[in-house]
């Protein structure tokens, strides 16, 4: 019951952790049915998304997380995942504001990332 | 122009008996062998404040202050000393007044949206520096005919004014400097106009503004209507009958949970009532780490869920028809979940939706809270409703921020005029200049701005009779007549006009309604 909410938690360390150090070794959380919406850029595919996460117009990045919470999706093991927080950019003195939902299918042990759905929620 | 007689507006008539005198004490010392008290130094300060400050324009004139006659009077310059402190206990003045005139900061930083220092013989900013502190907000700021001789005259401003669109540095050593322009551009990111020349477009700051992620349409893709009707019934079923709601698509199977962000940033209007009502059942994972309270907070099956929502205040969401612009709602087909009915071993497809946007806390007595919202539904098919049940209701709420970070970029300009409170809040994000907002249309749509067909030139010469029209009252017509009789020089126009006027030959007519 409790695991769910333990491999959301690391999930999203991870997954911020990784973005903010290298972008491209994300490669590994998706697979090629996996759909990244990025704003509004809807990207299918793992090597789509990582040349989408790569080429996004800033070199430094730091993402603060505000609120996790996380939810079982079906018996199988999928998990619901949703973050708000915020993002420096490079230079920008002004966090962007955000929330992301994953959708977290169980493969083999570990997870993948079904569908990833940023958007900004507010301009700062 | 239109000079106040004193600080009296907003109802209120300004007693500077209430000051606290400590500052002022100690800022001006005794002035020319007299010991004038700190109330009269105020009241003269006040006095002085008053008549350079043009409420209609926003517009503080602080230029050529050495040839005020009441600052002559009070000896001001008659010494570095009291010179060195004249400003800064200026600035403490101007705070005293203004916090007694209005309540909020926003208010008394919206008081104020230009500043003028034209002619002040300025080498530096030592002597003017808690300028930056008293008005951040500024938008249009003119240090033109001063000594500046380079960006390092200039460097004590460098991280100051973020939101300065128009800036006026000519008949400056430093603007004939070639790295005048680039380094401006660098330290205000959002300056339009430098030494009346526009230095970047309107869609180039909303270009900047944007950077790095831009805005698109939202992404939905719902077979059937599916999304769009579960979405229209929900919030509609969650306003007025969650009871209903949760009989229709929630099952024991379905889990909500809730969480609040305290820390997302509110529009600037907002305050933001307190969350009691939802905190003790906020499952942010973050800050509930042990297990029992992650599992309490976690509402699984119709029961638990209509037992939460029945504790939760009312609400009030936007009609989604008649307030797209509120909403930014996105839906995905998701592959492989459990079919409830046994029939498929591989799963069968469902939604993923999330849905960000705003609703109005109904609570106790009159009082209405708007508040921003994120929620996350993943529907599968089912028994309920429109074939669908709800499998996860993930809801996050926060203070409300606005729609600003989704709303398509040409309704933005629309945006601030929908919001405003006063008439004081009118926006001069179209205006090339403070001056244009004033009272009824003195200028042309479009007029000192660039457009297509329109050479630099003439845009510039309709910015200098824009100048002429502030600085004199003069109508469209006659500031035109002025400027473009003296060659374009500004300088000269206005001696022009000043020979004029004292001679008393100019017609009524030549002046703007109620400047005169």
């Amino acid at each position: 019951m409790s695991a769910f909410s333990d491999i959301a938690q690391q999930f999203v360390q991870f997954y911020y952790q990784t973005f903010d150090a290298d972008r491209s070794s994300l490669a590994g959380l998706y697979r090629d049915h996996s759909m990244l919406t990025f704003e509004t850029s809807s990207i299918q595919g793992v090597s789509s998304i990582v040349e989408k996460l790569t080429s996004l117009p800033f070199q430094k990045v730091v993402h603060k997380v505000n609120t996790l919470d996380a939810q079982p999706s079906s018996q199988d093991g999928s998990i619901l995942v949703m973050v708000t927080g915020a993002l420096l950019v490079d230079e920008e003195q002004n966090p962007m504001n955000y929330t992301q939902s994953f959708n977290l299918i169980p493969d083999n042990g570990s997870y993948y990332v079904q569908n990833d759905i940023f958007r900004l929620i507010y301009n700062a | 122009m239109l000079q106040l007689n004193g600080f009296n507006f907003a109802g209120k008539i300004l007693e500077i008996e209430k000051y606290d005198e400590a500052g002022i004490d100690q800022a001006m010392l005794p002035v020319n062998g007299s010991t004038p008290t700190a109330a009269d130094t105020k009241a003269k300060m006040t006095a002085f404040l008053a008549k350079r400050f043009n409420r209609e324009n926003k517009l503080l004139d602080l230029s050529d202050l050495h040839n005020d006659p009441d600052l002559i009077a009070m000896g001001i310059f008659q010494s570095t000393s009291t010179e060195s402190k004249f400003f800064p206990a200026l600035m403490k003045v101007w705070e005293l007044n203004l916090s007694l005139v209005f309540d909020s900061p926003a208010a008394r930083r919206r008081a104020v949206e230009s500043v003028s220092l034209r002619a002040n013989k300025l080498e530096n900013l030592k002597m003017v520096t808690t300028l930056a502190q008293a008005f951040p907000d500024l938008k249009n700021l003119d240090l033109s005919h001063n000594d500046f001789k380079d960006a390092q005259s200039l460097l004590a401003w460098r991280h100051k004014f973020e939101n300065l669109e128009l800036l006026d540095l000519s008949n400056t050593p430093f603007s004939a400097d070639p790295t005048f322009k680039d380094t401006m551009l660098k330290w205000y990111l959002k300056l339009r106009v430098l030494n009346g020349i526009e230095v970047r477009t309107a869609e180039e700051l909303a270009a900047l503004k944007k950077s790095p992620i831009p805005v698109q349409a939202p992404y939905f893709r719902d077979e059937g209507c599916i999304a769009e009707n579960f979405i229209r019934a929900f919030f509609s079923g969650y306003d007025n009958d969650r009871n209903g709601l949760l009989d229709s698509v929630y099952d024991n199977e379905s889990t909500f949970t809730l969480n609040i962000n305290t820390a997302a940033p509110r529009a600037q209007q907002a305050d933001v009532a307190a969350w009691d009502a939802y905190i003790k059942n906020s499952r942010n994972l973050l800050r509930i780490t042990h297990l029992t309270a992650r599992m309490s907070r976690s509402h699984n099956g119709a029961d638990k869920i209509r037992k939460l929502w029945n504790s939760l205040p009312a609400t009030r969401h936007p009609d989604i028809a008649a307030h797209p612009q509120d909403w930014l709602i996105e839906c995905y087909p998701i592959p492989g979940l459990v079919d409830p009915t046994g029939q498929s071993p591989t799963g069968v497809g469902g939604l993923l939706i999330t849905v960000h946007g705003k609703y109005d806390e109904i609570g106790k007595g009159s009082k209405i809270d708007t508040r921003s919202f994120d929620r996350t539904f993943v529907l599968g098919p089912g028994g309920g409703a429109g074939g669908v049940r709800v499998i996860n209701d993930i809801l996050c709420c926060r203070a409300y921020g606005g729609n600003e970070a989704w709303a398509p970029e040409t309704e933005e300009a629309a945006q601030p005029a929908a919001q405003q409170a006063t008439p004081q809040q009118q926006s001069i994000d179209q205006a090339a200049v403070p001056q244009q907002v004033v009272g009824p249309p003195a200028t042309p749509e479009g007029y000192g701005m660039p457009a297509p067909g329109k050479s630099e030139t003439q845009v510039q010469q309709e910015q200098l009779v824009i100048q002429v029209m502030s600085q004199t009252g003069m109508t469209l017509q006659y500031s035109e007549l002025a400027i473009s009789g003296n060659g374009w020089d500004l300088d000269k126009a206005l001696q022009d006009f000043a020979k004029l006027k004292e001679q008393g030959t100019l017609p009524p007519e030549a002046f703007l309604a109620g400047t005169v």
